[in-house]
């Protein structure tokens, strides 16, 4: 990937610009799909999650300046997507992977570089985890998209405050931590009506 | 310790915002109250729960977007479908009234010109071990096991221009020419491998049988002046 092509990439991708990620796909899909599928004999499924997992990562590593360069986009993709195709058989080894997707994406999240919770400590308290998970997915959507993003930013990102309150149209810092306290008390609040619902 | 609620300063001891002083106070507090220990717990709790259920859905409608760009390539599948049905019977037209020397000696010449390119280097470091395996299969002149080889090598590579140039090498020689294709077109003309990968690529066009891809690939090595082939490829372009 020539230097102009790998600044113009980073740029839509900062910008949210939907080509970025077009590019990202065309360039890579069936590559890091055939390639996956033919090293490690698993499904299509298993294929399309690890590569929505890979984008994903990409488009954050993107975002947060992780990426000087890049000189051959399929392959550096896939090597992404090895990575968490490994991070999944992990998982599959050390706990007792269901086959729902969500629940997937957890153990993805536990395995990933820096999980809030320890290993340990997880396989003592999965079963509760994985039975608030439904209603914490469903409480997402009572969120305002600036109150999601604000805490994708902070407790997936870990992007700083000042960054977040320049991105999000903050005050300053303070502004944003003040805001994610709340939007974390508003989810947290979801949460408990939507484990009432399914209750009731 | 600042006048905050215990929720702000649970917030800020996970999030790491706490100054060392005030880390440390409130780790002796923790420790003194099993009750802030389990709300501590929770939190983190919660917080994985925010981390799985917010990536599973950014996961969704990544998969819709990629759902709908597939969508939106399927009419130009569809397109490719039939412009290759056309060509293989056009292709078959053309075969059976022409005289099949002709259509055979692209084949002959690829065959004719194609080398082996050496493959001579150590290394060391990440990758080390599939490099090493992938050189010896590869002297030894066996292709299909030095495949995955090479595959694992580049999928460890951060530059994998060298694994990818080999890998097109054993698929061109285990007669997989448009996978070796795919291999030598990712190769970009940053790479000390461009210009070697330029001829390589006009050869596996040729048994291909795509001479009009080949002779376009030939004339801008000419007219650029590479080194490497320069006169095989002038030599060619002279037969055709």
């Amino acid at each position: 990937m020539t230097d102009t092509a790998f600044a113009a990439l980073k740029a839509q991708i900062l910008a949210d610009d939907p080509k970025g990620l077009k590019l990202v796909f065309q360039e890579c899909s069936q590559y890091c799909l055939r390639t996956l599928r033919k090293k490690t004999n698993c499904d299509k499924a298993d294929a399309e999650d690890v590569l929505m997992e890979a984008v994903l990562t990409f488009r954050s590593n993107m975002q947060r300046g992780k990426i000087a360069e890049i000189s051959n986009l399929p392959a550096y993709l896939y090597g992404i997507c090895w990575n968490k195709w490994r991070e999944l058989q992990r998982a599959r080894q050390r706990y007792q992977v269901e086959e729902n997707p969500l629940e997937r994406t957890l153990y993805f999240v536990v395995e990933s570089e820096n999980p809030m919770i320890e290993q340990e400590q997880f396989e003592l308290e999965q079963s509760k985890i994985k039975f608030q998970l439904k209603a914490a997915e469903h409480a997402l959507g009572a969120l305002k998209e600036k109150c999601r993003k604000l805490l994708r930013y902070f407790y997936m990102e870990s992007r700083p405050l000042d960054e977040i309150a320049s991105t999000l149209g903050f005050a300053n810092a303070n502004v944003a931590k003040v805001s994610r306290f709340r939007c974390y008390q508003q989810w947290m609040k979801a949460i408990e009506k939507q484990k009432n619902l399914t209750h009731a | 310790m600042p006048e905050n609620s215990t929720e702000e300063w649970i917030e800020a001891y996970l999030s790491d915002e706490l100054s060392e002083q005030d880390r440390a106070d409130f780790g002796a507090k923790i420790q003194a109250d099993p009750e802030l220990a389990q709300t501590i717990q929770n939190t983190r709790q919660n917080i994985l729960l925010f981390q799985a259920a917010d990536r599973h859905l950014a996961k969704e409608e990544l998969r819709q977007f990629y759902m709908q760009q597939e969508a939106k390539t399927i009419p130009f599948r569809n397109i490719a479908f039939y412009a290759t049905v056309a060509a293989t019977v056009l292709f078959l037209l053309v075969y059976n009234f022409y005289p099949s020397g002709e259509r055979q000696s692209y084949q002959e010449f690829a065959t004719a010109y194609y080398e082996p390119y050496p493959m001579t280097f150590s290394r060391s470091g990440e990758g080390a071990e599939f490099a090493q395996m992938a050189t010896q299969a590869y002297q030894a002149g066996d292709y299909a096991g030095a495949i995955p080889l090479l595959e694992d090598w580049k999928a460890q590579n951060e530059g994998p221009d060298i694994p990818t140039f080999y890998l097109g090498h054993c698929y061109y020689q285990t007669g997989a020419f448009a996978m070796a294709l795919n291999e030598w077109e990712r190769i970009t003309d940053s790479s000390p491998y461009f210009e070697q990968t330029t001829w390589f690529r006009a050869l596996a066009h040729l048994q291909m049988e795509q001479a009009e891809k080949a002779k376009e690939i030939l004339q801008y090595i000419v007219d650029t002046g590479y080194h490497y082939k320069l006169e095989e490829a002038k030599a060619l372009l002279a037969a055709f």
